[in-house]
């Protein structure tokens, strides 16, 4: 296939994106002008300066989408359609990316969304003095303005990923108003300035937050309500007891007991969506004895996956053999995944001849030690010692990033494309490559997924890749990234929990 | 050295205990402030930046002289988190845990009182102990679990107050009692037990003196020889217990604050623990540390009130 037909293909995408931007739910009633939502979340906000915030979590950001905005969308099937921007052309190689974007834009402050505007943003998030933590992910060298609604990309390499990327809500890709900030100083943290569909109005911290209809909003038919309330309510019993009461409309949930009671209540729905990444167990392949094969395979064919997955989270999180999941758009025929076979694993270490003893670090919290426990039992049966270590979170991130673990628990958070997380994963020249896996096979199957713009020759690079990654036993795949959210039945119009967030610019509720 | 002297250099000596004591234990915990604000993706340089940043890579005992400066002209520091000023953060949540410990309180009175002069009209009778078997009860329950009990009693399945949340009382008298019930029923429930208790047995002991045989026998009714001349003295122990249960009002405040999502100075606190927000939590004890012993002080102050006696010997001394 020529160049030039390459980026027609991609161009021809991008295009169709444009004509079906429908709503992302089906509706057989129209929406209903009006009326407060209240949104349950676990937790409170960090805040909405993105560098004092650090993070977001799937909290804030249900939050600062509500008044911050994406350069694309995604819809349900992960289809690309336009936002802020109304269409991203890539040059030959993907290394330059073109983002045309949408006259008539406003800030709520009433200035100007204009290139300079995306520019600053990402620019500043990529400043090293800055010390944005998400720059490694990042795979963007700098922002440039072409013309006052031309914003130019200039990436660190060939890439294929970015307009997905950019169309995920998170931390990096939800602009802000850097005009705004520098006018407010270390105050935007609490007061931020976007361009979306609610304009903030007041956070009254550990409390709520409140945000009002955006009477500018550059789509004039949204949106439907008049008032978002967004609360943090951290008890999820008493959380679920809010929205059964009906003091929220909407709630996150993970707890599976409520996930069951709720799908059995007529006057709820729930939401799912099963994301893109994984729960992982990563082994750390440079230490003994998980720098032996035999051993690392033999834990992989002595953990049941399946069952624990499904006695956990009560058969509601499905567990994969690789970590993209449906979400990522990657199928893989054969993933070359090692079959559950106990008494494989125990030919496997006998082999290997000396005993097994592993420290398996987690979260002190009950998800954290219900995984090391199922995960300890398992071992148990084929001869291996574990010994669980609970830590406080912090100090799991500080001790897996420092390589000073043995076994650890971690996510693949789900992303619109796998590559930003894959190449640090497993990229031997990654500085967060913490299993210290080095295989120069990987290497180059993770380039071409980084810089391939033919979709079909990612997908196949992904799947070797992962042919590869099972064999070899770097990470555990334990459970797919499934998020809930439950409703009141009166509640439409909320699209895909992409990850986590509950977004609610198309969202209204029936009388 | 006069009496009040000497009770307000115990005080400045407690507090620069407690103070020095909860710097020393926050900085050792676990965790890294600077991986928790710049979260799992940041690098080991970015990592060691921001703590030279905020000064984490100088000596603790500099840092915590550092602190105590600025702490006594009022100035508590900045959030890591947020750069929110602590001094305001506490003050802005301050009235959310002073109003659920009071409402507490004066539930805990309010049923512990009138169930502990009903218990010593017939000690060892029906209603005696019926109470008892209650206020075991009512005290092996964590207060986690009450909480969520009342939740789903009073609130899911009686629809009579909000399950969650809070409203402040400028903007809904009403509604701020409607939010505020089912929190300060969950501590005061809890907190009735002891003072029941302690109150019970004192009446026991004041009902046995000479003056209460002699109110007696001058034919006053039971219930005025009860209320008007054993309550009294009855009330020392009660007294000294309603102050030292404020470090319990405290602890338990933050578990109902997190459960009924109040925004109180508890959540600040859990908060700032969970974020390793140091300057947050630092703050925040020390501040809690001056209410308690305050607390303390007034209730020392409350007994020359009670018993002149008391004032009488403090004035000599």
């Amino acid at each position: 296939m020529g160049l030039f037909s390459r980026r027609a293909g991609l161009l021809a995408a991008f295009s169709a994106g444009l004509l079906t931007a429908a709503p992302a739910v089906a509706q057989t009633q129209a929406p209903v002008r009006g009326g407060t939502l209240s949104i349950g979340v676990e937790s409170d906000f960090e805040g909405f300066d993105p560098i004092r915030a650090g993070v977001y979590s799937n909290s804030t950001v249900t939050a600062a989408s509500l008044f911050y905005e994406t350069l694309m969308r995604l819809d349900d099937k992960g289809g690309l359609l336009p936002a802020l921007a109304l269409s991203m052309t890539p040059n030959e190689d993907g290394s330059i990316w073109v983002a045309k974007l949408r006259p008539g834009v406003k800030f709520h402050d009433g200035s100007p969304f204009t290139a300079q505007s995306v520019a600053d943003h990402f620019n500043r998030l990529l400043d090293p003095n800055n010390r944005f933590a998400g720059r490694a992910y990042i795979a963007i060298e700098k922002v440039e303005v072409g013309d006052e609604l031309t914003a130019v990309f200039k990436m660190r390499g060939p890439n294929a990923a970015l307009p997905k990327t950019l169309a995920q809500p998170s931390v990096t890709t939800l602009i802000i108003s850097v005009k705004a900030l520098q006018e407010k100083g270390a105050d935007y943290n609490r007061n931020p300035v976007g361009t979306g569909p609610f304009v903030f109005k007041e956070w009254r911290a550990a409390d709520r937050l409140i945000a009002e209809r955006n009477p500018n909003y550059w789509d004039k038919d949204k949106p439907y309500l008049d008032r978002v309330i967004v609360r943090p309510l951290p008890d999820s019993d008493a959380r679920y007891a809010s929205l059964v009461k009906g003091d929220v409309q909407v709630i996150w949930e993970d707890r599976a007991e409520n996930i069951v009671k709720a799908k059995k209540d007529k006057n709820l729905i729930t939401l799912h969506w099963v994301g893109s990444g994984a729960l992982v167990v990563p082994l750390n392949t440079q230490r003994e004895p998980l720098n032996d094969k035999r051993v690392r395979q033999a834990i992989s064919m002595g953990l049941n996956r399946k069952g624990n997955a499904a006695i956990l989270s009560q058969g509601l999180r499905p567990v994969y053999d690789d970590p993209y999941g449906p979400a990522s758009g990657i199928t893989c025929a054969d993933t070359g995944a090692l079959p559950y076979d106990p008494e494989r694993a125990k030919k496997l270490l006998a082999d290997y001849g000396k005993p097994v003893k592993l420290v398996h670090t987690v979260t002190a919290t009950p998800r954290g030690r219900e995984g090391a426990q199922v995960f300890q039992a398992d071992m148990k049966k084929i001869g291996i010692d574990v010994e669980i270590k609970p830590v406080d979170q912090t100090q799991l991130v500080k001790e897996t990033l420092s390589r000073d673990f043995l076994v650890s628990g971690w996510r693949i958070i789900d992303l619109a494309d796998v590559d930003p997380q894959m190449f640090a994963n497993f990229h031997s020249k990654s500085p967060i490559n913490f299993s210290g896996y080095n295989n120069a096979e990987v290497d180059r199957l993770l380039l071409i997924g980084r810089t391939t713009l033919d979709e079909n020759k990612r997908k196949a690079a992904y799947c070797d890749l992962i042919k590869i990654l099972n064999d070899d036993v770097v990470w555990l795949w334990t459970g797919s990234n499934i998020d809930f959210a439950i409703t009141r039945s009166n509640v439409r119009g909320i699209p895909a929990l992409r990850g986590g967030a509950v977004q609610v610019e198309a969202a209204w509720l029936a009388k | 050295m006069h009496w009040l002297a000497r009770q307000l250099l115990r005080l400045v000596a407690v507090l620069f205990c407690v103070t020095l004591l909860t710097y020393l234990i926050v900085n050792i915990l676990p965790g890294d402030v600077a991986i928790a604000i710049l979260g799992s993706l940041a690098t080991p340089q970015d990592i060691a930046g921001l703590r030279a940043d905020l000064g984490l890579d100088r000596p603790i005992l500099i840092r915590y002289f550092d602190w105590l400066g600025s702490a006594l002209t009022g100035d508590l520091g900045r959030s890591y988190r947020n750069s929110e000023p602590v001094a305001q953060a506490i003050a802005d949540r301050l009235p959310v845990s002073l109003q659920l410990m009071v409402m507490a309180q004066v539930i805990a009175l309010g049923i512990a009182v009138p169930v502990a002069l009903l218990s010593v009209r017939r000690p060892g009778g029906l209603f005696d102990r019926i109470s008892a078997s209650a206020a075991f009860g009512f005290l092996a329950m964590p207060n986690f679990m009450l909480g969520v009990v009342l939740i789903y009693l009073f609130s899911v399945t009686l629809d009579l107050f909000p399950a969650t949340g809070y409203t402040p009382l400028s903007e809904d008298i009403w509604g701020n009692l409607e939010s505020m019930i089912l929190p300060a029923l969950t501590l005061g429930l809890v907190e009735w037990t002891v003072l029941m208790r302690v109150l019970r047995s004192d009446l026991l002991g004041t009902l046995k003196e000479d003056f209460i045989l002699l109110a007696r026998a001058k034919g006053l009714p039971p219930w005025r020889v009860l209320l008007r001349h054993a309550l009294r003295p009855s009330s020392f122990t009660l007294i000294t217990i309603v102050g030292l249960n404020i470090g319990g009002l405290i602890g338990g405040a933050v578990i109902v604050e997190q459960i009924f999502a109040l925004p109180g100075v508890g959540r600040l606190l859990l908060g700032g623990i969970f974020n390793r927000d140091l300057i947050l939590v630092q703050g925040t004890v020390s501040f809690i540390a001056v209410g308690f012993v305050v607390v303390n002080f007034l209730v020392d102050m409350l007994y020359a009130v009670l018993d002149p006696r008391v004032r009488h010997v403090r004035f000599r001394s």
